[in-house]
C-alpha cells in the first residue's frame, strides 16, 4: 500500500523552534543546571533519591522550574493541537523537534523544557470542556505534572487484563484498583487512569478518566526501584475515588483507544529520542576514538575500533531515515485518529522496534568503545545504555510491536511479490 | 540411575582410528575438485566410493550389530563418519542408507506386531551393512523427529499406492521403507527398486551433492516389517537418529570451511599484507571457531546419547539439530564471504558447503522446529 505522504524536511516553524530552544537551553537552562550542581541533590540524570526512594526534592524542582519557563517560552507543547494551546506541529515537525531536544539535551535539565509523559499528550485532546479549563490548561502550562496509569501488578502486555473497576453512580464515576510501574507515580497532580467499565467488552470494556491527586482515596505507593534510577516510578492505589462525570476522557468504552493514543505517541517519540541520542553517544564515540591511545596509537585506527563506529553510523542513521518516513507516513493516515487504521498501527510499531533496538546496539557499542570510563556511574554512556535497555520495554515491550506488526500484515490486503 | 551423557565426550581411540580411514579415503577418492566435477555428470553418486566405504571399512553397517552382519559399532562412531563426510561434502547415501533406513530397521528387530517382517529386516540389515544394497526412508527430507506418522501412502494387500515428495538418497536406493496405512493401521513396509509400480521423479535441490528425489507408488508390492505401535517407534527412532548425526555432518561441514578460511586467510595478500592479520576477520574467524567449538559439544553429546540410549536423548539431539544447522550456515557464509572474489566462483567448492549447509539446515527439523521441540521438553509448550 502506498501512503502519500509530506516532506521530511524540518519546516520553518521547526527552525524557529530549533533557534529559541537553543537560547532557551543557554539563557535558562546552563545557569539552572549549574545552581543545580551546587545542590549536593545529584545531577538530572543521576538524581540524589530521598528516603521513599523517590528523586530528590531539588532535582524536581529544578525540572519544574524548566517546564514552566518552557511553558511560558512556547516550547513545551509543539505536538498538542492549536485549538489547545499547542503549536499543532505534525509528527515530522515533531521528531526533528525531539532528535534536536535529546542530541543537544543530552541528559540534563533541557529535556524536561518539552512536555513527555509529564506533560498533557494527545489522549487528553479529548477532554470535555470543563475538564479542559480546570485540568488540562494547567498541564498545558506546566503548573502541574500528569501520569498515565494503565499497567497494574498483573497486567502488563496484556491491556485487556487489568482489574482496575470505575462503577458509574450518578453523575460520579467510583474507581478501585491498584497500578504498577507508574512513570511520575510520586509527583503527578493529574492521572489518566485507565479502568474496567464494562467487563467482557473486549477492547471497548474500558474508559479513561482524571483523577486529580487531592481526590480522597487516592494514594502513592510504594517506588520501584528500576535500572533508571531517577526515583520516578512506583505504584498509584485507588480506594473508592469518586470523580465527576466531566473528569472522562473522551467515550466510555474509549479507554483502551485513548490509552493506545497515548502509548503510540510515547512510541513515535522513539524516532527523534534515539536519533538524538544515538547522535551525541556517535559523535562522542568518535571524539574517543581520536584521543585514547592504545598500542601508541589512536584506538579509532584499529579495525574493530572503526568497524564499531560505521555500525554505530548504520545504526543511527537507518533508524533514523525510516523513522522520518514513517512518521511522514503517519502524518497522512493521522497519527492520532480513532481508530487507528491497522497500517498506522504497524508504523507505529516499527518505529518502536526498529529504534529501540538500534539504539541498544549504538548504546552498547559505545559504552564498549570507551572502555572502563563507559561503565563508570554517571557517565553519559553508561546510563544511556540503561536508559536504552529500558527503552524495549515500556509502552510495549519490542516483542508486542511484532505482534502488531504481524497482525497489521496478515489482517492487510496482499502485496505485490 | 542412568548414566549421565556428559560422560567422556572426548573422542576414543577407535573413533581416531575411524576418522583416519575415513579421512584418508575420502581424500583420495572425493577430493573437492573431484566432487565438482562429479556433481556436474550424468552420475552424481559416487557408489564406487560407497562400496569401499561399506565392504572395506564397515562404515555403512556401523549401526548394525555384529550378529546381524554389521561392524556394531555405536552412533558415536557413525557420528565421527558423519563429521567426515561433511567435511567433503561426498556424494555418499550415507544418511538415507546407513542411517535413516538401517535405524529404521533396526527398531523394527524385533517387531511383535508383525513377527514375519522379522527375516526381511535381517535381511535388509545385512545388505544395508555391507552395502550390497542401498536404502532409503520415504519421508520428506524436511520431516522433523516429532512429526506424526505420515498418512500419504496407503497399503492394501501388500499394495502401496501414494506419493512422498523429496526424498534423500532415493536417487540410488534399490530398497526403500515406506511408512503407509494399512488394513491395521500405520505399518512399515519395504519396497525393492527398481519395481513395478513404483517410480521415481529427480527433484533439483539447492545442494549438488545431496540428491532428493520423489516417490511415486501405484499399486507397488511391499514387504510388512512392522506395524502399528511399533512402525511409529521405528519411524521415531530413525529420525530422530537421523538429526543427531546429522548435526556431526554438519559439525564436519562448518569445520572444513573454518580452517579453509584460516589457511586462506594466512595466504591472500592484500594491501601488502596477510587479510588475516586485519583484525576485522581475526574477530570473524574467531566467532566461527567459538561456534565449531561449542558445535562439537552438542554434537558429541547428541552422538552420545544416542550411543547409550540416554533418557534425554530427543532434548540433546534437538539442542544439536538446532545449534549445528546454523553454525554450519554461518561457518560457509563467512567461507563464501571472506574468500572474496575467489568465494564466489564455480571453481572454487565453497558454493558446494554453503549449499549443503543451508538445505542441511532444513532437513530433519529447521533450528526453529528443533526449539519448540525444546520448549515442549521444558514444559513451554508453543502456543
Amino acid at each position: 500500500m502506498t501512503i502519500d505522504r509530506a516532506g521530511i524536511a524540518p519546516s520553518t516553524r521547526v527552525r524557529d523552534y530549533v533557534e529559541r530552544f537553543d537560547r532557551f537551553l543557554r539563557d535558562t537552562v546552563a545557569p539552572a543546571e549549574e545552581h543545580l550542581a551546587d545542590q549536593g541533590a545529584g545531577t538530572p540524570w543521576q538524581p540524589a533519591l530521598d528516603d521513599a526512594g523517590r528523586m530528590h526534592g531539588t532535582v524536581w524542582q529544578a525540572r519544574r522550574e524548566v517546564q514552566r519557563r518552557a511553558a511560558a517560552a512556547g516550547l513545551y507543547t509543539p505536538h498538542m493541537p492549536t485549538e489547545l494551546g499547542g503549536s499543532g506541529f505534525s509528527r515530522v515537525e515533531m521528531m526533528h523537534v525531539e532528535e534536536h531536544v535529546y542530541h543537544v539535551g543530552g541528559l540534563g535539565l533541557g529535556l524536561a523544557a518539552l512536555a513527555w509523559t509529564e506533560g498533557p499528550g494527545p489522549h487528553l485532546a479529548h477532554v470535555g470542556e470543563p475538564a479542559r479549563r480546570r485540568l488540562l490548561e494547567p498541564l498545558m502550562a506546566a503548573e502541574t505534572t500528569a501520569a498515565f496509569a494503565n499497567t497494574e501488578p498483573h497486567a502488563g502486555s496484556d491491556v485487556l487484563g487489568m482489574t482496575t473497576r470505575a462503577t458509574r453512580d450518578g453523575q460520579h464515576w467510583v474507581i478501585d484498583g491498584r497500578k504498577a510501574w507508574i512513570t511520575n507515580a510520586h509527583f503527578c497532580d493529574t492521572v489518566a487512569v485507565v479502568a474496567v467499565t464494562e467487563p467482557g467488552a473486549g477492547s471497548r470494556s474500558l474508559s479513561m478518566f482524571l483523577v486529580e491527586s487531592d481526590r480522597p482515596g487516592f494514594s502513592r505507593g510504594p517506588d520501584y526501584p528500576t535500572m533508571l534510577d531517577d526515583g520516578l516510578t512506583g505504584e498509584l492505589n485507588f480506594d473508592g475515588v469518586r470523580v465527576p462525570d466531566e473528569n472522562r476522557v473522551g467515550e466510555v468504552g474509549q479507554g483502551f483507544a485513548l490509552a493506545m493514543t497515548y502509548i503510540n505517541w510515547r512510541r513515535m517519540c522513539r524516532g527523534g529520542m534515539c536519533a538524538g541520542w544515538g547522535a551525541l553517544l556517535l559523535e562522542r564515540a568518535v571524539r574517543r576514538a581520536r584521543s585514547r591511545r592504545s598500542g601508541g596509537r589512536p584506538i579509532g585506527e584499529l579495525q574493530v575500533v572503526g568497524h564499531q563506529l560505521a555500525d554505530m553510523d548504520a545504526d543511527v542513521y537507518s533508524a533514523r531515515a525510516m523513522s522520518l518516513q514513517a512518521q511522514s507516513e503517519l502524518d497522512a493516515l493521522g497519527p492520532f485518529t480513532i481508530p487507528l487504521p491497522p497500517q498506522a498501527r504497524r508504523l507505529v510499531s516499527l518505529i518502536k522496534v526498529v529504534n529501540d533496538e538500534a539504539f541498544f546496539r549504538v548504546a552498547d557499542r559505545a559504552v564498549a568503545l570507551h572502555g572502563a570510563s563507559g561503565l563508570g556511574l554517571g557517565s553519559v554512556e553508561e546510563k544511556l545504555f540503561r536508559v536504552a535497555r529500558d527503552l524495549k520495554i515500556p509502552a510495549g515491550t519490542v516483542e508486542i510491536q511484532r505482534n502488531a506488526i504481524a497482525q497489521a500484515l496478515l489482517a492487510g490486503p496482499d502485496t505485490r511479490p | 540411575m542412568s548414566e549421565p551423557t556428559t560422560r567422556d565426550l572426548l573422542y576414543g581411540e577407535v573413533e581416531d582410528d575411524v576418522r583416519a580411514s575415513a579421512r584418508k579415503l575420502l581424500a583420495d577418492r572425493c577430493a573437492t575438485d573431484a566432487v565438482l566435477a562429479r556433481c556436474e555428470s550424468d552420475e552424481p553418486y559416487d557408489l564406487a566410493t560407497w562400496r569401499t566405504l561399506s565392504a572395506e571399512l564397515g562404515f555403512a553397517g556401523l549401526l548394525v550389530p555384529e550378529a546381524d552382519g554389521g561392524a556394531g559399532a555405536s552412533a558415536r562412531e557413525a557420528a565421527v563418519v558423519a563429521e567426515e563426510l561433511g567435511r567433503s561434502v561426498a556424494p555418499l547415501p550415507f544418511l538415507g542408507s546407513a542411517v535413516l533406513a538401517t535405524s529404521a530397521l533396526l527398531a523394527c528387530k524385533d517387531s511383535q506386531t508383525c513377527p514375519q517382517g522379522r527375516a526381511v529386516v535381517r535381511e535388509l540389515l545385512a545388505a544395508l551393512g555391507d552395502g550390497s544394497r542401498t536404502g532409503t526412508l520415504a519421508v520428506p527430507l524436511s520431516t522433523a523427529p516429532g512429526a506424526g506418522f505420515p498418512d500419504a501412502v496407503r497399503a492394501t494387500g501388500g499394495c502401496l499406492t501414494g506419493r512422498v515428495g523429496s526424498v534423500v538418497d532415493l536417487d540410488v536406493a534399490d530398497v526403500v521403507l515406506v511408512g503407509a496405512t494399512d488394513e491395521d493401521g500405520p505399518a512399515l513396509y519395504a519396497v525393492d527398486l527398481p519395481g513395478s509400480g513404483a517410480t521415481r521423479h529427480p527433484v533439483v535441490s539447492l545442494d549438488l551433492t545431496r540428491r532428493v528425489t520423489d516417490l511415486e507408488l501405484d499399486g507397488a508390492a511391499g514387504r510388512r516389517v512392522a506395524g502399528a505401535a511399533d512402525a511409529e517407534v521405528a519411524l521415531h527412532a530413525a529420525l530422530t537418529t537421523g538429526a543427531g548425526l546429522l548435526a556431526a555432518e554438519q559439525l564436519g561441514l562448518a569445520e572444513w570451511c573454518l580452517d579453509t578460511t584460516v589457511e586462506f586467510a594466512k595466504t591472500r595478500y592484500q594491501f601488502g599484507r596477510p587479510i588475516g592479520s586485519f583484525q576485522a576477520l581475526k574477530h570473524r574467524l574467531a566467532d566461527v571457531w567459538a561456534a565449531v567449538s561449542t558445535a562439537r559439544s552438542v554434537a558429541r553429546a547428541a552422538a552420545n546419547a544416542l550411543a547409550t540410549g540416554a533418557a534425554d536423548t530427543e532434548l540433546v539431539v534437538a539442542v544439536a539439530a538446532a545449534y549445528c544447522s546454523d553454525t554450519a550456515v554461518l561457518a560457509a557464509e563467512e567461507c563464501v564471504q571472506l574468500h572474496g572474489g575467489i568465494g564466489m566462483t564455480w571453481e572454487h567448492p565453497a558454493h558446494l558447503y554453503l549449499c549443503r549447509a543451508k538445505t542441511s539446515q532444513l532437513a530433519l527439523g529447521t533450528p526453529d522446529g528443533h526449539r519448540a521441540t525444546l520448549a515442549e521438553l521444558a514444559n513451554l509448550p508453543a502456543t
